[in-house]
């Protein structure tokens, strides 16, 4: 009995350390999603861009706010956002002639930034803008 | 030529052909400085994730504050770094405690204990400079304490220029302190500690881990 309690705990000094090994690979690979995910954790994931009343009054046409590739205009139905960024490869487009053109590759966009010429295939991003009292808000999340 | 029968030579040549029974004893060591070493490196891993997302300067707190609340799995390992630095203060003490103990810092082991303390130096220091960088209100603090005090010292202006940068008031974190934690004082550590180990295992000690 004593004989066979110890052959069934015996490991050998080579078992135990493929042992060690496997468990700090095994360590090692569950690890890579954890870590993976914090890695590409966005920190400007859900940023605001706000601007107040005061400084910034709404027309019709599209207007930019200062420092920033957010343009906006009163629509028929409030307040309407929109990202001068290329959806091709993401120059800054240029608001002329109520076409909004890239200058990179001449992707060309209508007023209301659909797709009138590639290489882009997309149409430019449109932003939420949320009117409060005294100010508006635009959510400029990276990904859209 | 005698050819290398394996091709990693190099991880076997860290482990030493023949150890003393006695050092081997748990009582010789109690693990101390092998629990430092650790320390250090689970320090190092989660510091070198704690790059891809903290700000130096202004923004250090907020960088924190949203990375332990927002980034998956940024509270663990924060707070991994956090402890690990703790304990490797706490753990180096005991090590020095149980080389005094055992009167180990005599000759012929005298030099080894000299880097042992520019060890200890260190790793009081890499701690400080972290308790700075986390930008919070007890940061600044301790900043603006560290600058007064260096400034008591002759030369003390340049040497809190050299180490703390500028700072602004009410901020502990700066891009120049952020350079000396995170890559000139932990390489020096780096350094500083492979020469101690290999010391070790010269006068017959264990190797460490």
């Amino acid at each position: 009995m004593k004989e066979t309690d110890r052959k069934v705990f015996s490991l050998s000094r080579r078992e135990l350390l493929r042992l060690g090994k496997a468990f700090f690979l095994l360590s090692g690979i569950s690890l890579v999603y954890p870590v993976g995910r914090y890695i590409s954790w966005d920190s400007q994931s859900r940023s605001l861009l706000a601007v107040t009343k005061k400084d910034f009054v709404l027309y019709s046409e599209w207007k930019p706010i200062q420092g920033s590739r957010v343009w906006l205009r009163q629509g028929e139905d409030g307040p309407e956002g929109l990202l001068a960024t290329c959806t091709h490869l993401g120059c800054e487009v240029k608001y002329q002639a109520g076409e909004w053109i890239c200058p990179c590759h001449g992707s060309r966009y209508g007023e209301d930034g659909r797709l009138l010429q590639g290489p882009a295939a997309k149409p430019l991003r449109r932003l939420k803008v949320e009117e409060t009292p005294d100010r508006y808000r635009v959510e400029t999340s990276v990904h859209g | 030529m005698v050819k290398p029968v394996r091709s990693f030579t190099f991880l076997q040549h860290i482990r030493p052909r023949r150890i003393p029974v006695a050092a081997l004893r748990f009582g010789a060591t109690l693990c101390l400085g092998g629990l430092s070493f650790l320390a250090f490196l689970i320090t190092v891993g989660t510091g070198i994730l704690l790059l891809f997302h903290y700000e130096p300067g202004k923004q250090a707190y907020i960088s924190v504050a949203s990375m332990v609340s927002l980034a998956p799995y940024g509270a663990i390992i924060r707070s991994l770094h956090f402890w690990a630095a703790q304990g490797m203060v706490v753990t180096v003490l005991f090590h020095m405690a149980r080389v005094v103990w055992h009167h180990a810092y005599r000759p012929p082991r005298e030099k080894n204990w000299v880097i042992g303390v520019f060890l200890f130096l260190l790793t009081l220091i890499l701690d400080f400079s972290g308790y700075l960088l986390r930008g919070d209100r007890e940061g600044a603090g301790a900043a603006e304490i560290a600058q007064s005090l260096l400034r008591g010292l002759p030369g003390g202006a340049g040497l809190a220029a050299l180490f703390l940068g500028s700072m602004e008031l009410g901020h502990g974190s700066s891009l120049t302190l952020y350079v000396w934690h995170v890559f000139i004082l932990p390489g020096v550590l780096l350094v500083l500690q492979l020469w101690h180990f290999w010391r070790v295992r010269r006068d017959g000690g264990v190797r460490a881990l």
